[in-house]
Formats: C-alpha cells, structure tokens, sequence
C-alpha cells in the first residue's frame, strides 16, 4: 500500500492555478522524485500535503487515511516531515536547539522510546553535521542551514520526508555525500518525495519521477521514461539555448 | 447622549425615525475612519493604532482654525483636509518607513507610542480647562424627512460618507495604484511585495489615510465636543468596522460601519433603564458605551483561520540574549540590596512612588514570556492587573492565598480572552486584547456589585515572620517578589517550554510541520502571562491598600507596553527597567525645584515633557527595537562574540533582508521591473483596464 496517495488536487491563486488536477503517490522504502521548472507548483505541492496549502479542490491521504481537512501539527504527528526551500530554521535558536525543539514536541501518537536529547544526537551524526552544534542557527550557511533543517525533520522520526531543493547550496562532493544519505534513509524504510533542480542527482536516487509544468502533471514513470518524455524535454529540459538562459 | 431624543411625548415611530437617523449618522462617521484605516492597512501592512489620534488632532486643528481664528468653517476644513492632514501622513509614512525587517510587535508599539503621545500631546497645546465646541455647519437648522429632524450638520456626514465611498472606489478601481492595492487586497504574502514599490504609493496611502481620519474627527466633534481622550476612541471604536472589512474589503466595511452605528443607535435610544432581571448591584446600561467592543469581539470570532506563511529564516533585528543564572543571582542579590539602601534614605511620597515602579515592573516582566520570547501581542496586561487587585481585595482578606487567587483568576481571564483570537495573527490579538481592556474598564470594573467605590480597600499581606505594614519593608518586599517571578521567567527561557516558545516566534510553520499545536502553546504562555500580570496587579493593590480601578483603565495599558519595549521585553532587567522608567516619570519632576520658565513654571514644563516621554520613546523603537538595557549589553558583548569569529563568518549568508515572497510569484532573485509585470500577471491585474481607467 501506498504511504501517500494524493488525487485530483487543484491550488488556485485568485485567477492563477498553481496546480490543476494533481495526482502523486510516494512508497515506503523509496525515493519518488517531483521536478519541474521555477514556478511549476512544487513547493505548493509540499505546503498541500503537509496542510499549509488548503487546496481548493482534491485529496490528501496518508497511511489510507484522509488527511485533507486535518491541521499541519496533525498531519506532522501521523509522520509527516518536511524541509522547506527558504529554509524556516529557527534563526534565534542555536543548532542544537533547533533538534532539541522538535524532538520535544510531544507526540499524540504515542511517545518515541529515545529522548529527545538522544534523537537530536543521533540526527546530528545520520546527517554528519559537524560544526559546533551551539553556533545562531541564522549564521549559517546556506549549504550548512539546509543540512540542519533535514536533521531537524529527522529528529520526529518521520514516516514520510518532503525536501524542498536540499541540494541547492551544496558543492559537487557534497551533493554525493547528500545521495548516499538518502539511499541510507530510505533504506530504513521511511518514504521520500524529493523536489530538486539538480537532474543527475534525481535520476541517480529515485525510483520514480512526477514532472510538473505550469501546474499540470505533464509525465510520470521511471527516470529512464521520464527523460525519454517528448513532452519533459521539451517543456523542462529544454533545448541547450534554453537551459542556458 | 441620546436621552435627550427619546421624549417621552414622542411617538414610537418619530423615536425609531431619530434613532436610525442618528445610527446612519454614526455608521458615516464610523465608515469614513475605518476606510482610512483599510486602506493604510492594505498598502503597508501597518495597522495604524494612531488613527483615532490623528482624528483628533484633525477636529483640534479645525477648531483652532474656524472657532480660535474664526476662518470660514468651510476654509478651515479645506485647510485641514487638504494640507495639514497629508502633511501629517508624510510625517507618519517617515516614522513607519523604518518599519521594515521588524516584528509585528515593534509596528504595534511604534503606532501605539504615537497614539500615546498625540492624546498626551492635545491637552498641552490646548488647556483642558478650556471650554472648546464645535459649531455644527448651518448651525441647527433642521429638515423634517418623515417626522424625524434631521440637521444640515447630519445630512452632510452622510453626503460626505457617500462621495468618500465613490471617491475610494474610483481611486481603487481607476487609477494605477489603486488596482495594485485593490489585487494584493486578499494576500498579505503579495501584499508584501509591493512594500519593494516606490515609496510614492505608500505616501498617497499615509496621506490618504490621515485625511480620512482627519474627516471623521472633524464631522463628529461637533457632537462630542472636544475632549482629547473621547474623540481619539471615538474612532478607535471604527475598529469594528474596518475588522468586520477584514481590514481588507471596503465594501464590507462600509456593512460593518452600518451595523454597529445602528446598533449604537438603537441601544443608546431603547436602553433608557436598567432592566429588572438584571441582579443587584448590576447594571446593563453600561453596555451602550461597549457596543462596538463587543461587534469587534464578534467580528474576530468570525474571523477565518490565518494560514501559516513560509517567510525563510528571518535575521530579525530584535534579539533575544540567553539569560545566565550566574549574572540572574547576582542581579537579583544587587537588586534587593540597592532596594533596601533605597527604602531608607528616600521621602514616604518617593517609597510609594518606587514601589509603584517595581509593580509597574512585574506587570511588564509578564510580556517577556509572551511577546519577548514568543511574540504575541498583549494590550491588556493592566487589565488582567486589575483582576489581580479585585482578588486581593475580595478575598481571603491578606492571606498568602489572596495572592495565589489573583494569580489564578487573571490567568484564566488571560485563557479566555485570548482563545478567540489565537488562531488569528499578532494584530488580531493585539486588538482583542484592546478590545477586552475597553470591555472591562466599561462593563466590569464599573459595576457596583464588585466595586462599591472606584477604589476597593485592601488589606496588606500579612506574612507568619516578617511585618509588611511599613511602606519601607513592602518596598523591599516588592523587590525579592520580584526577583522572584524574574528568576521564574529565566528558568522558563532556559527550559523546552521557553525554547518552543523562541522557535514559534522564529517560524510558526515550521513548528506546525514538526508537530506543535501553536494553539496550545499560545494559550498556555497567555494565562501564564496573565497571571504574573495578576500578581503584580495584586501587589500594587497592597502597596496602596486599595485596589483602585483608575489604574487599570484601557489607557494604562499603552504606558505599560511601551515602556516594557523601551526597557526591552526579550529580558528580565528590560522590564525592570521599563518599571522603574515609569515610575521616574513621576518622580522626577517631583525633585526638580520649582521656578518660572516663560510664565509657567519648570516643574509643569517637566511634566509636560514627561507625559509625552512614553509615546515619543514608543516612535523611536522602530530604530532600537531592542530596548535600552539590550542596547548596552549588546555594545559590551559584540565585541566579544564577534572576535571569536572566523572573520568570513562574520557576516550572515542568509537572506537578511525582509525578502518579501518572491518566490511566491516564481522568482528566486531580487524583485525586478519584470518582475513587476510578472506579478501583475500573477495577481490577474489587467494594463488595459488600467490604461482605461475602468471603474467597472
Ligand atoms: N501564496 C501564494 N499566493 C499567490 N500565488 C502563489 C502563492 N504561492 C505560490 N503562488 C504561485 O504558484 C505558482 C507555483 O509556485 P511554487 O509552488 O512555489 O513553484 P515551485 O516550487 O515549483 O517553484 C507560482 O507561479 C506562484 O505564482
Ligand atoms: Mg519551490
């Protein structure tokens, strides 16, 4: 059974349609990939699923259960995690601090086993960050702010991960580094729906890829279909002349 | 005021005619200022506080004009309305200007402090002993429509309403500006962005605004004659309107101004006798002066959830220091110390006043939780003060428990104002909490049934070892109670509580999506809030053995935030600080020695200055929003902190700036002149229409 289903979603900004008729659907154990050009309604996707976004038409379920009226602390309870593309680090508290919050949530769904401290820890050494742990989370880079923000999200032991352009801000040795840990994430065997600019990266860790274009899914099959997709090449990957604008 | 029209000759159909004339005359009124206020509100993201003080000063000015300088009341308005009042929105859009990159909390205190100042203002520049009214225009002449008499006077409100609902919609529908206002009416994320336009659009509205304002005072000061107090929250009662408008929709405002004048009306004329099924002791025809609290109240309620913006991290320019126990030990053991030197050396009339400042002192350390470290607004700490003092002085009768039922019943008050208006944004709480302020001061705190006399005795605390009936003793035990609830407010920074707190001001979306129910944890730091406000309103009722309900009308509430702020609400010392300042308002001015300065004497002089102390402190915030003990501390520490860094780390690599979303509107870079047009195409706004100047 799928972790998230969602069906026939529809996001309008007063005459705008962020997203038209939108359906996707993210396993346990896998990496789903969705990519699309700047404006496509990926991060409106996110905000959907995780309950910032009402949308006006469409439904969200997780688990087989549907969560679309529910709140976002709810949704988050049920195992829902996400990072976010602007980062939303808490920039008055320090690095730790920021772990230490969420994993002090309180969880209606029974409590972890770990202590937060304990998780906060152990988060900080699956994502390898390694810079004082007490430095302002707003003196961050942007590379360093992103990778905090993917520890935070594991802090709550998430069933499902959203990230949001994670890779943007990170070198070249970086960004292998950064697909090994999902292939490690994933292997635990949480569910990860993954928004990101960099294609090689995409086509190297998923097993599944949603293309988005102005608010339409446009394609959706492996990475090897996907980029064989008349329709992706031309509206995404573009021609070189394009790319290079 | 109306008692005067429900004669009892009269039939019941004339009565109603007077009645409803009378409302529609009050919506104009209502209508005219809460446009202002939308309109300003829409274009800058600023809720002006000010606005009924800018009204005020525009039915002033207008007197000094037509009455003082006998100009022809026609000039006089023209005067008023067509250059003093822009004149005076440049000014303001100069003061908000720096607004930017700084909380919610900061633009509130900073219109807050201008509101204060202007009502503190008015009386110097005109003597409150003066006798000041304002003619109506045509004098009293009267129309008969239906029976009913209208004066020239009324039927010109409800004209001028009229052609300043025409004008807005021209303004709104037919001009360049005016369509990019209207579109980013319904999204305050799209509104943002055109806070990056030319300061052109925000000038026009700042001077619109303070026009419209100006309008109102003028055309109701004829009814309520002038009285600085009154007129200002005359207008703040178009509140209700402007919310009913969802601070964002002309035309439902102009339903909400129509509403709550008739309402007023109505209430006013049929509400002429307490009625009998009211119990003793209790009366309902307060209710008439809390109509439009009550419509607010409602309107809030009404209100759809607000949804949680993404905003990226935010380098916000407030800071919050992490307090030590070390440095918290050695200032409470100073503090106590410092108090006890004091309250030997100083006059009986000085211990009172010190006092006075250290409870001043405990109400303002109760924002540190809520708005220094969590960020929520709170205009009614003196308020839930005053349900404090009606404990003690109640019940228990000088018992320890006196106190505790202080606390107790302040922090469920504080639970039960604030849950209406916890989902809804930092403005919204900010103006449901004014709004209880006003209730309370009007509807409860007057009723005899729970204070026979506008000031209550109260009997001291009486402790098994120590003897509180000295005023020197109750000083110093004011200090240690305050050292206290401070070392209280340390250990909740330094605790998982404190820190979620920290991390909703920080980004309230990202708690929601880790799991945190920001309704819950609102409401907890409210009632705790409220209860220390309840205990130091407790304390301050023992230090004068009376609980007095003068200090805790809705007024004082503006003094207290203020000079919180100006102390600094993100540390325990700031509100120490902020109390003493307070309290020094009265005591210097007390030391200065009395001699003639240009035919007053300097000790009126003082006091003149220090009135306005707290309002022109309140304004300048938006430059230090950090208060006064941060500033010091901060240019002793950051040279520390910054040495110890590498130096290509020095400087933050994240968005500093106030990035408005732009990506919202699919761009990732600094907002351009494309980018311009692309949002224009995001928001739907048509270049024909505008070239046209539709005014469909
Ligand atoms: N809050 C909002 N109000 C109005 N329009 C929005 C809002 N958020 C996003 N949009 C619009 O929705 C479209 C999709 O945005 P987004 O989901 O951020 O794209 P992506 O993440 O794929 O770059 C954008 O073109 C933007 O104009
Ligand atoms: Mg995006």
């Amino acid at each position: 059974m799928s972790l998230l289903d969602v069906s026939g979603v529809t996001v309008r900004f007063g005459g705008h349609m962020a997203l038209h008729d939108v359906a996707l659907s993210v396993v346990p154990g896998r990496i789903v990939g969705l990519i699309g050009p700047n404006g496509a309604g990926k991060t409106t996707m996110f905000n959907v699923i995780t309950g910032l976004q009402e949308p006006t038409t469409g439904k969200v379920a997780f688990n087989g259960i549907d969560i679309t009226g529910f709140k976002p602390h709810d949704r988050a309870q049920r195992g829902i995690a996400r990072t976010f593309q602007r980062l939303e680090l808490f920039g008055s508290l320090t690095v730790e601090e920021n772990l230490l919050v969420a994993g002090e949530v309180r969880r209606t769904f029974g409590e972890h086993s770990a202590s937060a401290a304990d998780r906060t820890t152990e988060a900080m050494a699956t994502v390898g960050i390694e810079h004082p742990a007490d430095i302002r989370a707003d003196n961050l880079s942007t590379g360093q702010a992103r990778l905090v923000e993917l520890a935070r999200a594991l802090v709550t032991r998430p069933k499902l991960l959203l990230l949001d352009e994670p890779a943007s801000g990170l070198d070249a040795d970086e960004t292998t580094t950064f697909a090994a840990l999902l292939q490690r994430l994933v292997r635990s065997g949480i569910g990860i729906l993954l928004v990101e600019h960099d294609v090689p990266l995409v086509m190297s860790v998923c097993t599944h890829i949603h293309v988005l274009d102005f608010g339409e899914l446009i394609a959706r099959g492996t990475p090897d279909e996907v980029q064989r997709d008349p329709r992706v090449i031309e509206a995404y990957l573009g021609t070189p002349a394009e790319a290079a604008s | 005021m109306l008692a005067v029209l429900a004669q009892t000759g009269a039939g019941a159909l004339e009565n109603f005619l007077t009645f409803t004339v009378f409302g529609v005359v009050l919506a104009s009124v209502y209508f005219i200022a809460a446009s202002g206020l939308v309109v300003t509100y829409t274009t800058t993201g600023i809720f002006n506080f000010a606005h009924g003080a800018v009204g005020m000063l525009g039915a002033f000015a207008y007197w000094q004009l037509h009455v003082r300088w006998e100009l022809p009341a026609l000039l006089s308005a023209l005067i008023v309305l067509g250059v003093l009042a822009p004149l005076f929105g440049f000014v303001l859009e100069r003061v908000m200007r720096g607004l930017e990159g700084v909380s919610t909390v900061t633009k509130v205190v900073v219109s807050i402090g201008l509101l204060f100042a202007l009502i503190k203002l008015a009386p110097i520049i005109w003597d409150p002993k003066g006798s000041y009214s304002v003619p109506a225009f045509f004098g009293t002449d009267k129309v008969d429509i239906f029976g009913a008499g209208v004066t020239y006077h009324q039927l010109i409100t409800i004209g001028v309403a009229a052609v300043v609902a025409l004008a807005l919609r021209w303004i709104l529908f037919g001009t360049r500006a005016g369509v990019s206002m209207r579109a980013v009416v319904d999204n305050r994320s799209l509104a943002q962005l055109t806070g990056t336009r030319p300061a052109r659009v925000s000038m026009m509205s700042w001077s619109l605004g303070s026009m419209l304002a100006a309008l109102s005072g003028i055309l109701i000061a004829e009814r309520l004659g002038l009285e600085a107090t009154a007129l200002t929250f005359l207008v703040v009662n178009a509140y209700a309107a402007a919310v009913v408008g969802r601070l964002s929709s002309l035309t439902l405002t102009a339903l909400g101004a129509v509403i709550l004048g008739l309402a007023q009306a109505y209430t006013q004329g049929y509400l002429q006798e307490n009625p009998s099924w009211m119990p003793e002791n209790w009366s309902l025809l307060a209710i008439r002066g809390v109509i439009p609290v009550l419509m607010l109240f409602a309107a809030l309620l009404l209100m759809p959830n607000a949804p949680l913006r993404t905003q990226g991290i935010q380098r916000s320019r407030e800071i919050v220091g992490r307090p030590t126990w070390r440095l918290a030990a050695i200032g409470s053991v100073v503090l106590v110390a410092i108090t006890a030197v004091v309250a030997l050396v100083v006059s009986d009339a000085d211990v009172l006043t010190i006092g006075m400042g250290l409870c001043f002192a405990i109400v303002m350390l109760s924002l540190v939780p809520l708005t220094g470290y969590g960020g929520q607004i709170s205009l009614a700490q003196m308020t839930f003060a005053g349900f404090g003092a009606y404990a003690v002085a109640t019940w228990f009768d000088g018992s320890v428990l006196g106190i505790v039922a202080a606390i107790l019943l302040a922090g469920a008050v504080g639970a039960i104002v604030a849950l209406p208006a916890l989902r809804l944004s930092g403005i919204y709480l900010a103006l449901a909490t004014l709004a209880f302020a006003f209730f309370t001061e009007k509807f409860i705190f007057n009723q005899r049934a729970l204070f026979p006399t506008t000031a209550k005795p109260v009997r001291r605390l009486e402790l098994p070892f120590v003897d509180l009936s000295s005023d020197r003793t109750y000083l110093v035990f004011l200090a240690v109670m305050f050292v206290l609830a401070g070392l209280l407010v340390v250990w909740l920074r330094l605790s998982p509580f404190g820190r979620r707190l920290q991390a909703m001001k920080d980004s309230p979306a990202a708690c929601a999506t880790l799991g945190m129910n920001l309704t819950r944890t609102k409401l907890q730091v409210f009632a705790l809030s409220a209860g220390i406000a309840g205990f130091g309103g407790a304390l301050m009722a023992g230090l004068q053995r009376a609980a007095d309900t003068n200090q805790f009308t809705a007024l004082q509430n503006l003094p207290i935030l203020l000079m919180a702020v100006v102390g600094g609400l993100t540390m325990v010392s700031g509100a120490l600080a902020g109390g003493l300042f307070l309290a020094s308002f009265t005591l210097v001015p007390r030391w200065i020695p009395d001699f003639d300065v240009l035919g007053t004497t300097s000790r009126a002089l003082v006091e003149d200055l220090f009135a306005l102390l707290p309002g022109l402190l309140g304004i300048t915030l938006g430059r230090n929003p950090n208060g006064a003990v941060a500033q010091i501390g901060a240019a002793l520490r950051e040279r520390k902190e910054r040495a110890a860094l590498d130096p290509a780390e020095r400087t933050s690599r994240l968005p500093v700036d106030p990035v408005a979303d732009l990506e919202s509107a699919g761009v990732d870079r600094p907002f351009t002149d494309e980018d311009v047009e692309l949002l224009d195409r995001v928001l739907a706004i048509d270049e024909a229409e505008v070239a046209a100047g539709v005014t469909a």
